[in-house]
């Protein structure tokens, strides 16, 4: 075979000399000229390519060069050169033809199953890739092949390829007619004395008569036969269907099936309850059907550690297999459980380098019990098995290797101590391999002794594997993002004159840079071509970057308007210098509707009529939503959408207007909102609100926003509504408008703000409200909230968040100001009673009910709200039962004060004897309540149910009767408390 | 215009045939003197190249050049499997020949090719060659030897019955029909097992060179050198 690689040749007897000389050689060449003129490079780019001259002899060594060095580049399909002669010499012509890149893919006509993004797939065009008409073919016969899975046989196919000369880009568009859908017609019963007639595998297999064929359909039917036997204890089964025969004629398939169902094997677990799918999941030999020695033990090992996970840290398992009748076998394991334990103790000896905390988070193992360490109150028995303990040791002894210490030894054993079973890690750790110099080579072009300073294989550092592949990464990083595509690293590493100490070798080779052509958008049709051209961080002629490239993709899509956004080189097989990226974007549907429906369970009742239970009854609202979203309004990406939410307590409808990319910055945005809200969030009164807002969001950093808005409301509360004392409603029901300008500052360093396990979340709101803007209060409003989280060992968090709003007014009207001291002062009039404080529920203080901290109303007891809120919380999250349940215990004080300067952290509530012989209560103290939590982890955010206990709960003057006893005089007043118990079920933390 | 109306498909040829006419009715005589016989994934394989290969086969079997449409096809298909393997080697940067060793060669070239007095140099004209050609050609030859003995012989050998049985199947039977008779099996084991080595290590290469086709694409754009079912 080699031999033909070279000379293996047939001979004739021509002089080659004679037969390939061309008298154009060796004379000067006159001129080079291209056909056509216009090329895909530059004059310059072309003779650097061209390694012709002109006034130079024409050699054919040269002039072949020159062919293979543009070839390369992958922009010609084909290149001829043309030779004149005259009188001064040569004249060399290149004849050109222009090689064509695959664009845009469209699959017109999918039928279904098949969709339209698995047809594009099947033609096997790539973006960017270069285009023949044999990949059109063979594109065909893949969306044949595909078709054809799905049962449509009979097919019309028709493409159509759109040119782009300015591109080099060819659209292709593929037209199906997919024709009528194949349906399953015969079914033949291959075999001698087939398990199964026809009917019945029909009827398993899901394969009945006229029913539309699909390869889909013929392998569930193949999984459901397999499994059907496979409950009679026929773990080889096989069950195979010949390639169907297609009749057009009756457009039917033919299927022609055959079962074996093999040997009876049956599987027995003997000193424990197992069900089948168990048996399957723990016994290879149930699963696979094959009886071997290493699947049988496989399944011994899987039982023992099953069961010494459950404590059973003595079990012993046998297996045997019993040859029953001719064609059956038994396989019986039995389980000696042996007696049932905790683990009491995990001992790590031998450790210096690392502390046995950083160890023990490392380990699965653990002992029984809380364990603070861990963060952990840890499984009832304890976890233990020998395969935990296996992969425990390895990844020890991986945490000391990739730290340098390649010698490390690490032993585990279970053994009694005192009389309880214990675990013993002992760790001989050796001496570190430390890196005594680094050398690097080949970074010539870049400036590696900038990232030197970074390398995690630095002189003085243990040298790791670990270590090296992060330099790697740091250095390919960097060379990528410079337009290296094609860098490549390599290491090596030699013993240093000192014991332990080694130098590390690091040697690069760049390849060639490759700088951006122009970026080159196709799909767009109804985006504005400068807000696509906004989302590009591509500048042509600079160094072709991947972290461009993917900030890119990801600008567009955060656009909103782009269901797809594909990246790819043009022409990446092409030697050229400069590439184009292709960005290929595909408009997602403008218009969007959703529904949705949903219920709230809390003490959110109110009798019409009663003002009995001012805390509310345990009640129930269903909710129904209507969502309608258009996107890309005027194709500038703006959102327009439209909401509404329907409930008995309340009925929403917002419309808002988001602007990106305001003041042509991605770092401002806009939004209009408009809304007309009737709600009763507060039990005391339902509220009418309408109200439009103008919002500026500017992103000053990743983790920091500034919020600056202009909200102006008209808030009107129905009197009839109002349970508050019967002289006041009329001046508290009087509709008000408020205009508010405001700011507010976000810093969010969480990381994962649904579920945070460590950073900080910090809000300052500041507003005004002023007649100059339209409102008829003049006030000053603050709110600010500062979180932070801890983690504290591996799994387990606290979390604390601490908030304080003040409202301040400052205008003349109304009632001023109160000393502090004074007994139980009512909230500042001046502050509608719907821009107070409301607070207490599952979001805020969990010792109240929702809304229902604060001052309240000394006739009713209903809430009134407060002129200020100071809420504190701490909370330690840790893991309960697996890793998707967790439990909190938690603390929450504060309460909402009558006014900024009553904030008290008091914890005995006021109470006197009033003029009139009842008592009266202060409500300006600090409420503490205490409780514990379930949260169960789902995507959306954990599921959470809290129980608070509060230790100093309000007690209040309320009235029993109804509105019209309450204004006749009659009815009584009788003294109440919030109940010291509360339970809450909401969605995501608390904070 | 000795090739202009053979090569590529009708498109291209007709836009290099009108070139080729604009130009000859300009003046002069048009010719097409080089150009893209085929494509090998990003590379080209010119049509001067298969001239080159044809003259370098002709030279080292001391032949004329065989210039048939034949000749030319098979000379292009060596050039195309080599360009697979190049490519191959590519992906693991695997290292060109030293100098040295080409030199070396070169001399075992003209000590074996061209003793008892023939003219090296006059041979190389002959054939309208030069000597870098040459080495050219012997360092790529070099580098080929050592990539398969480095990716496919790697680790092979030959059992005892499969040297048995070659002995007894092939070995023996072709000396005996030379009227020979046999060398025992154990004078010949070794190199029976070279043999068996060598044939194992084609097989690779050969399934190697149809993964690499099927990885790579190859277009020969010369009409005239398709095979002719194409």
């Amino acid at each position: 075979m080699r031999k033909r690689f070279w000379n293996c040749l047939t001979l004739t007897g021509l002089s080659a000399a004679a037969v390939f000389g061309s008298d154009h050689f060796g004379a000067p060449v006159a001129v080079i000229e291209y056909a056509p003129a216009a090329q895909p490079f530059s004059a310059a780019a072309l003779d650097e390519l061209v390694q012709v001259e002109v006034g130079a002899a024409l050699d054919a060594a040269g002039l072949r060069a020159s062919i293979e060095a543009l070839f390369a580049t992958g922009r010609y399909a084909d290149i001829q050169v043309d030779a004149q002669r005259r009188e001064d010499g040569v004249a060399l012509t290149f004849l050109t033809e222009f090689s064509w890149f695959i664009g845009n893919v469209r699959v017109v006509g999918a039928p279904r199953p098949a969709s339209e993004s698995r047809l594009v797939n099947a033609t096997g065009l790539k973006l960017g890739e270069p285009f023949t008409p044999e990949k059109l073919g063979l594109a065909e016969q893949g969306l044949r092949r595909m078709l054809a899975e799905s049962g449509y046989r009979q097919p019309k196919i028709e493409s159509a390829v759109a040119r782009n000369t300015d591109t080099q880009q060819v659209d292709i568009a593929f037209t199906v007619t997919p024709g009528l859908r194949a349906r399953i017609g015969a079914l033949l019963v291959a075999g001698e004395n087939p398990p199964l007639n026809e009917e019945r595998m029909r009827s398993i297999g899901g394969w009945k008569q006229g029913a539309p064929y699909s390869r889909d359909r013929i392998l569930k039917g193949v999984s459901r036969i397999r499994e059907h036997f496979r409950k009679q204890n026929r773990r080889q089964v096989d069950v195979s269907v010949q390639a169907p025969e297609y009749d057009p004629a009756d457009n039917r398939m033919t299927l022609v099936a055959r079962v074996d169902p093999g040997p009876e094997i049956v599987v027995r677990v003997e000193g424990a309850e197992f069900s089948a799918k168990k048996m399957r999941r723990y016994l290879p030999v149930a699963e696979e059907g094959a009886i071997d020695d290493d699947l049988l033990a496989e399944g011994r090992n899987n039982l023992i550690d099953l069961f010494q996970s459950k404590g059973y840290f003595g079990a012993a398992v046998d297996v045997e297999v019993e040859r029953a009748a001719e064609g059956e076998s038994v396989v019986v394991y039995t389980i000696r459980r042996g007696k049932r334990q905790s683990l009491e103790r995990v001992a790590v000896s031998g450790n210096f380098f690392f502390d046995t905390q950083t160890i023990r988070e490392r380990m699965e193992i653990e002992e029984a019990g809380f364990q603070p360490l861990r963060g952990s109150l840890g499984p009832r028995r304890g976890r233990f098995s020998r395969s935990l303990l296996a992969n425990d040791l390895a990844a020890i002894e991986d945490l000391y290797v990739a730290n340098g210490f390649h010698n490390v030894e690490v032993t585990g054993r279970l053994a009694d101590e005192n009389g309880r079973p214990a675990v013993f890690i002992e760790i001989d750790e050796g001496l570190p391999a430390i890196v005594d110099g680094l050398a690097t080579a080949g970074l010539e072009n870049f400036p590696g002794d900038e990232l030197r300073y970074e390398f995690a294989s630095a002189p003085g550092q243990a040298y790791s594997t670990a270590g090296i592949a992060t330099d790697r990464d740091l250095i390919l990083a960097e060379y990528y993002n410079a337009g290296y595509q094609k860098a490549a690293f390599d290491w090596r590493v030699e013993p240093a004159g000192a014991a332990g100490r080694v130098t590390v070798y690091y040697e690069i080779d760049e390849g060639e840079p490759v700088r951006l052509r122009r970026p080159i958008v196709t799909g767009v049709e109804r985006t504005r071509p400068e807000v696509v051209a906004r989302s590009i961080a591509l500048a042509p002629d600079t160094p072709l970057s991947q972290a461009a490239m993917f900030e890119t993709q990801r600008n567009l899509y955060d656009l909103g308007v782009f269901s797809k956004v594909d990246v790819a080189l043009q022409n990446p097989g092409g030697s050229e210098g400069a590439k184009n990226v292709l960005l290929q974007v595909e408009e997602a549907r403008r218009w969007a509707v959703g529904f949705g429906g949903g219920a709230e369970f809390a003490r959110i009742g109110r009798n019409t009529a009663e003002l009995t239970n001012p805390v509310g009854n345990a009640a129930f609202s269903p909710r129904a939503t209507l969502e309608l979203t258009r996107l890309n309004m005027l194709g500038k990406a703006h959102t327009m959408s439209f909401r509404t939410r329907l409930s008995i307590l309340q009925q929403r409808g917002l419309f808002t207007y988001q602007a990106p990319r305001w003041f042509d910055s991605d770092r401002w945005s806009l939004t209009l909102s408009a809304l007309l809200d009737t709600s009763r969030n507060v039990n005391t009164f339902t509220g009418r609100r309408i109200e439009g807002a103008l919002q500026f969001t500017q992103k000053l950093s990743r983790a920091t926003t500034v919020l600056y808005r202009y909200a102006y409301r008209r808030t009107a509360i129905d009197e009839n509504t109002l349970y508050i004392e019967p002289l006041l409603v009329p001046l508290i029901s009087q509709p008000v408008r408020v205009g508010l300008l405001s700011a507010t500052y976000i810093e969010d360093r969480r990381d994962n703000p649904v579920d945070s396990t460590k950073g900080m979340y910090n809000t300052l709101d500041l507003s005004l409200a002023s007649g100059a803007w339209g409102s008829q209060p003049d006030f000053f409003r603050v709110l600010a909230q500062n979180s932070t989280y801890h983690r504290l060992g591996r799994r387990a968090v606290v979390a604390r968040t601490v908030q304080l709003g003040m409202n301040l007014p400052w205008s003349d009207s109304g009632v001023g100001g109160a000393a502090a001291g004074t007994f139980a002062v009512s909230p500042d009039p001046r502050i509608p009673i719907s821009e107070r404080y409301f607070a207490g529920g599952a979001n805020s203080h969990r010792g109240f009910p929702f809304n229902q901290a604060g001052p309240r109303d000394p006739a009713t007891g209903f809430p009134i709200g407060g002129g200020s809120q100071f809420l504190n919380s701490v909370e330690l999250r840790f893991p309960l039962i697996g890793v998707n349940i967790g439990g909190v215990l938690f603390h929450d004080a504060g309460n909402v004060y009558s006014r900024p300067g009553r904030i008290s952290f008091r914890g005995a509530q006021g109470v006197r004897a009033a003029a009139n012989g009842a008592k009266e209560f202060d409500f300006d103290y600090m409420v503490h309540a205490v409780g514990f939590g379930i949260r169960y982890r789902t995507p959306i955010g954990p599921v959470r149910m809290d129980l608070a206990y509060s230790v100093n709960p309000p007690r209040f003057v309320g009235f029993e009767g109804t509105r019209a006893e309450l204004l006749s005089g009659s009815g009584a007043f009788r003294e109440q408390r919030i109940n010291s118990l509360q339970f809450h079920f909401s969605l995501g933390q608390t904070f | 215009m000795r090739r202009g109306n053979g090569i590529g498909r009708p498109r291209r040829r007709r836009a290099a045939s009108i070139a080729a006419l604009l130009l000859a009715a300009a003046g002069g005589r048009a010719e097409i003197i080089d150009g893209v016989a085929a494509a090998v994934g990003p590379r080209a394989v010119t049509h001067s190249e298969i001239d080159r290969e044809l003259r370098l086969a002709a030279l080292f079997n001391e032949t004329e050049a065989d210039a048939s449409p034949a000749g030319r096809r098979a000379a292009l298909h060596r050039l195309i499997e080599r360009r697979l393997i190049r490519r191959d080697m590519d992906r693991v940067n695997f290292p060109t020949a030293d100098p040295p060793a080409v030199e070396e060669r070169m001399r075992e070239l003209r000590a074996v090719r061209f003793a008892g007095g023939r003219d090296f140099t006059a041979a190389l004209r002959h054939y309208g060659l030069t000597a870098r050609e040459c080495r050219d050609f012997l360092a790529e030859q070099i580098v080929f030897e050592r990539y398969v003995a480095f990716r496919f012989k790697t680790g092979l050998d030959a059992a005892e019955d499969e040297i048995e049985d070659y002995y007894e199947t092939v070995y023996a039977p072709q000396r005996r029909r030379l009227g020979e008779t046999p060398e025992p099996l154990a004078e010949v084991a070794e190199r029976i097992e070279r043999i068996l080595i060598e044939m194992q290590a084609d097989r690779l290469l050969e399934e190697r060179v149809r993964e690499m086709r099927a990885l790579t694409r190859v277009e020969i754009l010369a009409r005239e050198l398709r095979e002719p079912r194409q």
